[in-house]
């Protein structure tokens, strides 16, 4: 047998071999979906996408679903008004929080706001699937992962539901470390769709990929811990306060983590705990005293059998 | 034998060090350099400059290195043929494959040193803007090196053609199929044509899948690469290096010379 065509064939056997270990080493490491997941996700919701009429994806949804933030409520319902505003459903007005990649930065805080005056026309998507796959291929999924977030945010001013549920799902399949999409779609399921369980557990895929971002963790505190039975009927005090717990051993956490903590402590009759937990905060230095007032008064309330 | 390929690689790396590299570099440290006043004014958070900067930078390596690999690939050995001055080389005591492999080792040589050139250009400009050292930067480097290593080889496979349109044309063609394989080949079976489906899969795992080489959006975001990842990477561009070194050795000796 020919020298050469022996090395060749040789060669091209552990070309084959060493490709395919690697890409499996890929995807384990990269978590990025594969073209197969990509294509499907677009094949499966595309049609709502060119569609002016909701297709019954998402009927359930109203025009102004960001104007509620419904940890807003809890923040108010235990007096943590001061501080627990950024522990808000999608944490879209913390801007040092959002600093995954660029692209976020620009667009992801306007997003809960007011948009009364805005006047957006109902057109022709600008970012189409077929736009956002040739980005995609081209390199560029972070990219594409941005614009179609314009583009779900234009189409959530006009009210086309069907596409902004489209959007935020095909979001994470290009770019899995674009949390926003995974914030707003668990908000969206737990506050709009009454499916509270799958809220937990798209936040809790999203920490799969995203470990050490601070707002899943504490998002998912706050849907379990379920203060009030705003998430529906269950709770799962235990896995709440796991959440809190990491949460504020993040560092720059705000000082906030450490009191639902605390008040998950308490909703398990675990109240000496709590008060233990607050007063080891406050000896703190870095305690402010605002802080060490709104502690107190946690405190206070723990101590006084208040229902968590 | 191996003296005698070290001595061509050699010879190679110097050749082209002497006729494209330094202009090349010159153009590169001139675009790095505009875009720190360029991207200046995105500047909302120092952070978000920075990640401009570097994400902006490691596109325009990407593209220069492709053009590198593409020039240097393309003429190295098709220059020496056409000028007939390999027929020199030829007469002496050595085998068409030494000659073959040292050309292949000095463009792999040159292609290297001027991706890490580029990314060294761009690691000093940021330290000297931003004072911080790039902690990923030997990440890039590396996966960038697999990349263009098995670019540049590939194209040198390709100069052996008689026409350099069909050379480039061929190159190009190769890595726009090498970064969207993956996407062609699901195209290809939701086709649901038999003979089309096997023959994309033939293509899907002999063309090279430069897509996964490229850890930019990893690096950019501070995630970690694991060693075994950068392992299983080096050991599929060793492989391939070594399937273009064996074919191109192999289309070298039948070529009519």
């Amino acid at each position: 047998m020919n020298k050469h065509l022996a090395l060749f064939i040789i060669a091209l056997v552990a070309v084959a071999i060493s490709r395919h270990c690697f890409i499996e080493q890929y995807r384990q490491e990269a978590k990025t979906a594969s073209a197969t997941e990509t294509m499907d996700e677009v094949r499966d919701r595309a049609g709502a996408y060119f569609s002016l009429e909701p297709n019954g994806a998402s009927e359930g949804h109203h025009l102004e679903v960001h104007d509620e933030q419904p940890d807003l409520h809890f923040a108010a319902a235990t007096g943590h008004e001061q501080c627990d505003e950024h522990a808000s459903g999608t944490a879209h007005e913390d801007g040092e929080g959002h600093e995954h990649h660029a692209g976020h930065e620009h667009h992801g805080h306007d997003h809960a706001h007011d948009h009364a005056g805005h006047a957006h026309g109902i057109g022709d998507p600008t970012v189409s699937p077929g736009f956002v796959i040739l980005l995609r291929q081209l390199g560029f999924a972070e990219l594409a992962a941005n614009l179609l977030w314009i583009q779900m945010d234009a189409d959530s001013h006009a009210g086309l539901w069907h596409r902004v549920t489209y959007a935020l799902e095909l979001i994470p399949v290009l770019d899995p470390t674009f949390i926003d999409a995974f914030l707003l779609r668990a908000y969206l399921l737990d506050e709009y769709e009454n499916r509270h369980a799958e809220a937990v557990q798209l936040l809790e895929k999203a920490l799969k990929q995203n470990q050490h971002r601070m707002e899943l963790w504490q998002q998912i505190g706050i849907y379990c811990l379920n203060h009030g039975g705003r998430h529906g009927p269950t709770r799962d005090l235990p896995k709440a306060l796991d959440a809190f717990y990491k949460a504020s051993n993040f560092a720059g956490a705000p000082p906030y983590m450490i009191r639902m903590a605390a008040a998950t402590l308490a909703a398990m009759e675990r109240r000496d705990e709590a008060v233990q937990l607050l007063r080891q905060v406050m000896s703190l230095p870095e305690r402010t005293e605002d802080q060490l007032q709104i502690d107190r008064l946690m405190i206070n309330r723990i101590l006084s059998g208040e229902k968590f | 034998m191996l003296s005698h390929i070290r001595l061509i690689a050699w010879d190679t790396f110097l050749d082209v060090a002497r006729h494209k590299m330094l202009t090349v570099h010159l153009v590169f440290v001139c675009i790095s350099l505009g875009l720190f006043n360029l991207f200046g004014h995105f500047s909302t958070t120092p952070t978000l400059e920075y990640r401009m900067i570097q994400d902006v930078g490691l596109s325009i390596i990407s593209l220069f290195g492709f053009l590198i690999a593409l020039f240097i690939g393309s003429t190295t050995l098709r220059d020496e043929i056409q000028r007939k001055t390999v027929y020199a080389v030829l007469t002496l005591p050595m085998g068409r494959w030494e000659l073959y492999t040292g050309k292949f080792l000095g463009t792999l040589l040159a292609a290297i040193v001027n991706v890490l050139v580029m990314l060294g250009i761009l690691t000093g400009l940021l330290y000297l803007k931003y004072g911080v050292l790039w902690t990923g930067f030997h990440w890039v480097a590396l996966f960038m090196l697999f990349e263009f290593a098995i670019m540049t080889a590939m194209v040198l496979l390709f100069s052996l053609a008689d026409s350099l349109i069909v050379c480039f044309s061929l190159s190009i063609f190769c890595v726009l199929l090498g970064n969207m394989a993956e996407h062609v080949q699901h195209l290809a079976i939701e086709a649901g044509i038999p003979l089309l489906g096997w023959l994309v899969d033939v293509i899907y795992w002999i063309v090279p899948n430069f897509g996964y080489f490229n850890i930019k959006h990893k690096i950019l975001k501070d995630f970690a690469i694991s060693p075994t990842f950068a392992l299983w990477a080096a050991g599929y561009a060793v492989c391939y290096l070594f399937f273009l070194l064996v074919a191109g050795s192999w289309a070298f000796r039948k070529k009519d010379l």
